[in-house]
């Protein structure tokens, strides 16, 4: 008898339970409480949350601003003009040469030192950035490079996690959710940032949503948070 | 790994002794139990959260066979591949095999516990392979030799120092002639060693913190990305999980995320939460070609309907651990296995073996503090006490204790001459102690009792009141009776 089988009839005959017996899954899961209202004002919330573990933030009125912005970004923290960037028509459509930006675009390797990314959508609850993986949106983007950018356009912004899920229409090899710079804690409870992943991150919010076009099937209109809200409750 | 939680009352000693242990895990200790509380204290309904994380974990073990092929069916269609694995021999021979297809040589790891449990690095390493942990923590004890002492602070005992020399013995030969001693030093030199090995390594083995059933997810949850990276750059992926990680779907995924972190280390949410489902796709332009999942039984199975089900539901927090005066007072590493704590204490005994464990059940005051924070409400003082009296039932305790509990036994059995005996023993006891006042000890306490040595070997026993509560009771009730 293989391990599989092993295992499986282990289970059954301890509980009964099998791969076919389809079981009702319907406990409901609590809505977050806090003493703020984070679903009306989710932009702020997002913002407070993300300072809280050391991320930084810049809100633009559009698209146009991105290159300029990753440039006196780049500048304030002494760092070389030079990106890699997520291969999204959002972000190669720009001028980035105006700005004095040398940017590539594909995965990152080791070498690269920046890379500038389009969120998936944000999630105010907890400062989170969700990222999904694609042909515009190399994984390695996320983790290899010393400073990432991210761009979120404002109406990506949802709620909380459980508001994230319905947006993915197809499951993608990686859902990366990102709160922060990378750190550790691993040397006498000191907290340390840059452990593997980035040493900093630096979100990009951009007001004027439209003409952005969203990956994986995703539709980008503003999401009716209050809709989605009683969707799932 | 080897169990060596035979050697318990010996290894706490010696921790006790240890005042640098001491040190660091008073400041692990005060860190981790503030942080929680703050965090924790933040969502108002965390409460609701801790029942809906408990009645998810009850309602997945009760149909676990059903989850776990649900699960099995969804990496498949993905392109991924699921194994199985009875116990730690299995699972290795498994990862050996597809190590070996793979033609690897280097193998990057991220941080997992049942992989300790079923000691994949040495049985990796014996066939020639090059296994480097990636948790910064994992990666000093690696290059210490040692064991985790903390299910989610592996290094917990270690000071700044000891990595300071650490680093220096086995980086030298790299390159990195100096010492390092600032904290973000130390950091760094790790980031620039392991970034080489990320980067060259063939096949990266990580845990899960969760496997979503509903589309065949494995999720890791990680503060410094090395999870990520592992199932991102070398071309094969191996998960190595345990059958009860295994949850529902995406929704019950954040509810349990609201309780990992914040009873881990007191975060809202980790830094990275990644949830990986099969292999590169053709879209994609990175990611692993390979995606396995490798399921582990190692004795989980035996336990549903059984009394020790609940500890199936934890979620591997490390909270029960970080409010335990015995793990804060000996450490991780006296406990002698994999899994230390309250939650160790009562997984040990069952996968490695009763008699291998029995004085872990015993190491616990029953305060329950353990029990109040845990994130999946195992009643883990419950459990303890059911070791203790399977302990005895199954014949390997002492004579001594068992004289002992057969008498308490046959008085519990008669209250009256129960109440008289020690009503006795208790004012005899009061009366000495006023006695003994001349003694030099503080006036009404014993520095040694007959038959009580271990206990007034390190303290003080405090003297008795002169009558007991009952005494007391009944004199009330009947003054209270003429009253009437």
């Amino acid at each position: 008898m293989s391990a599989r089988q092993t295992i499986l009839s282990e289970i059954q005959a301890r509980n009964g339970s099998t791969a076919e017996a389809a079981p009702d899954f319907n406990i409901q899961i609590p809505s977050p409480e806090y003493d703020v209202d984070f679903w009306s004002n989710k932009t702020a919330h997002f913002l407070q949350m993300l300072e809280q573990v050391h991320g930084t933030w810049n809100i633009l009125a559009n698209m146009d601003e991105v290159p300029n912005a990753v440039m006196c970004y780049l500048q304030g923290i002494h760092l070389e003009l030079r990106v890699i960037a997520a291969p999204d028509e959002n972000l190669t459509r720009l001028h980035w040469q105006q700005s004095g930006v040398d940017a590539t675009w594909g995965k990152a390797e080791k070498p690269d030192r920046v890379s500038v990314t389009m969120a998936y959508a944000g999630i105010a609850e907890t400062g989170t950035i969700a990222m999904v993986s694609s042909a515009q949106s190399p994984v390695t983007l996320n983790f290899l490079p010393e400073v990432n950018i991210v761009v979120l356009p404002e109406s990506r912004l949802v709620p909380a996690m459980e508001q994230f899920w319905p947006l993915v229409k197809q499951q993608p090899r990686a859902v990366n959710f990102i709160t922060g710079p990378s750190k550790t804690a691993d040397i006498e409870q000191t907290i340390v940032y840059g452990a593997h992943g980035p040493k900093k991150f630096h979100v990009l919010i951009i007001k004027d949503s439209r003409n952005i076009a969203m990956q994986n099937g995703g539709v980008n209109q503003p999401i009716d948070s209050g809709l989605i809200k009683n969707a799932s409750a | 790994m080897e169990v060596r939680s035979r050697e318990f009352r010996s290894a706490s000693k010696t921790a006790l002794l240890n005042d640098d242990l001491r040190a660091a895990l008073g400041r692990a200790e005060g860190g981790f139990v503030n942080t929680r509380k703050n965090s924790v204290a933040k969502l108002k309904n965390f409460a609701a959260y801790r029942s809906y994380g408990e009645q998810v974990k009850d309602h997945t073990l009760k149909h676990l066979g059903y989850y776990l092929c649900r699960f099995e069916r969804k990496v498949i269609e993905q392109g991924g591949r699921v194994h199985w694995a009875k116990n730690g021999e299995e699972a290795n021979n498994i990862i050996l095999d597809i190590c070996a297809r793979a033609n690897a040589k280097k193998i990057i790891k991220g941080k997992s516990m049942v992989s300790e449990e079923a000691a994949t690095n040495k049985s990796l390493e014996q066939q020639g392979y090059e296994v480097v942990e990636t948790d910064l923590g994992e990666y000093i004890i690696q290059l210490a030799k040692e064991s985790p002492s903390h299910i989610i602070a592996p290094a917990v005992h270690k000071s700044r120092q000891d990595v300071t020399e650490l680093f220096h013995r086995h980086h030298a030969k790299l390159g990195y002639a100096g010492k390092v001693t600032r904290h973000e030093d130390i950091v760094n030199q790790a980031r620039e060693i392991l970034r080489d090995h990320f980067c060259r390594a063939d096949v990266g083995i990580t845990g899960a913190n969760f496997l979503v059933a509903d589309t065949g997810s494995a999720v890791i949850v990680t503060n410094e990305g090395n999870g990520d990276l592992t199932a991102t750059l070398p071309t094969v992926h191996i998960v190595i999980a345990s059958l009860e990680k295994v949850i529902p779907d995406m929704v019950s995924l954040g509810g349990f995320l609201r309780l990992l972190g914040r009873s881990a280390t007191g975060q809202i949410m980790s830094v990275y939460t990644s949830v990986f489902s099969g292999p590169k796709r053709a879209i994609d332009v990175d990611g692993p070609e390979e995606f396995h999942v490798l399921l582990l039984d190692n004795g989980r199975s035996n336990l549903l309907n059984s009394r020790y089900q609940e500890i199936l539901r934890c979620i591997r927090c490390g909270a029960c651990l970080n409010h335990c005066p015995v793990y804060t007072s000996i450490g991780g590493h006296a406990y002698g296995w994999v899994y230390p704590g309250p939650m160790g204490s009562v997984l040990t005994p069952i996968l490695a073996g009763r008699k291998n464990a029995m004085d872990l059940p015993n190491a616990c005051t029953l305060n329950g503090r353990c029990e109040t924070v845990c994130p999946v409400k195992i009643p883990l003082p419950e459990l303890l006490r059911q070791h203790r009296s399977d302990l005895v039932d199954s014949g390997y305790t002492s004579w001594m204790s068992k004289l002992g509990l057969r008498i308490w036994f046959s008085l519990a059995k008669r209250p009256g001459l129960y109440r008289k005996i020690t009503g006795m023993l208790i004012s005899m006891l009061a009366v000495c102690a006023r006695i003994k006042s001349s003694t030099g000890l503080p006036k009404g306490r014993f520095g040694r009792l007959p038959l009580a040595q271990p206990w007034t070997m390190t303290r003080d026993f405090p003297a008795p009141a002169r009558t007991t509560f009952q005494n007391l009771w009944q004199v009330r009730q009947k003054s209270g009776a003429k009253n009437k």
